[in-house]
């Protein structure tokens, strides 16, 4: 029974770990649109090139902000469950019994038939999120640009650009990992919900359900 | 406990909580069930002989057969091995 606990723990500890990270740069997203935003509309932004530019730049917060409130809320939704399931496990005596652990193995299938749907939008809203950060980033330190036939050419911000890009180069690879890991969590416990239909069978016999 | 459950899940949860004697009304409260569908799987598991019914000061309580036994572990075995393999990766 000893590996069923230690693999069980360990997926429901690496879930919240990846989710609290979805949360962050969720939050991260939040604050930054509504930052761009009111720089973008009132013009605080002085080192914009262009009021184009300006402008694109408020698009981009605005998309920023919704996705990172949309990220924030589906992330709290499906971690909450997961949460409570974690707790549950650590508040129990190392050598959980037999009865226990299958318990908290209902309830964590349970919690994840409700959020499998919300999950999926959560695995595609995080790298959205985190490549409009990087995208505010670009736009931010843009000192001038030029657009003409057959010719593009921008200038960047030195000073600023190392710094913003690393950081939200560091978030846009903090959501793509954390949807890679969602998907294979998604992968492993959509595998699962198919092994318990075809377990019910096994089960209806034993209830006797299957006689004519 | 809350979200969705199968059928099977219920029913095991029903036996393994009247391992003892228990009363309509906990196994309601415990198993989060509605009255009407809680009568249903009580009403199904005692006609498969796998709760029994013993009254206790002029109060009904259910308690689980031994026949109920082979279905919780069959149960059990089942759900514990969905982890034999988990999804592939390691974070640390």
């Amino acid at each position: 029974m000893k590996p069923v606990v230690n693999q069980f723990r360990t997926e429901v500890g690496y879930f919240c770990l990846v989710s609290t990270m979805n949360l962050v740069v969720g939050a991260i997203a939040i604050v930054s649109g509504l930052l761009y935003i009111i720089a973008s509309v009132l013009g605080l932004t002085n080192s914009m090139a262009s009021p184009e530019l300006r402008l694109l730049t408020g698009v981009v917060a605005m998309i920023c902000f919704g996705l990172g409130v949309s990220a924030f809320h589906t992330t709290r939704r499906i971690s909450a469950g997961v949460r409570e399931v974690r707790d549950l496990l650590d508040a129990q005596d190392p050598s959980l019994s037999y009865e226990r652990i299958t318990c908290l193995i209902v309830r964590m299938l349970a919690h994840y038939r409700e959020i499998r749907r919300t999950l999926g939008t959560v695995i595609l809203i995080g790298p959205l999120c985190g490549l409009c950060l990087f995208l505010l980033g670009i736009l931010t330190s843009l000192e001038t640009f030029s657009c003409g036939p057959g010719s593009f050419s921008i200038t960047l911000d030195n000073r600023i650009t190392i710094l913003a890009q690393v950081l939200t180069l560091a978030i846009l690879a903090a959501n793509l990992a954390s949807s890679y890991y969602l998907t294979k969590f998604a992968v492993a416990w959509n595998n699962r919900l198919a092994e318990i239909e075809e377990s019910e069978c096994a089960l209806k016999a034993s209830l006797g359900l299957d006689e004519p | 406990m809350t979200g969705r459950r199968t059928v099977y899940e219920i029913y095991w949860e029903i036996l393994v909580y009247c391992k003892s004697a228990r009363s309509f009304t906990a196994i309601i409260n415990r198993c989060d069930l509605n009255s009407k569908t809680a009568q249903e799987y009580l009403e199904f598991l005692t006609s498969k002989g796998y709760l029994a019914t013993v009254k206790e000061e002029e109060k009904i309580r259910y308690v689980a057969t031994p026949e109920s036994a082979e279905y919780v572990r069959l149960f059990s075995t089942l759900y514990q091995k969905l982890f034999d393999s988990g999804p592939g990766f390691r974070l640390g």
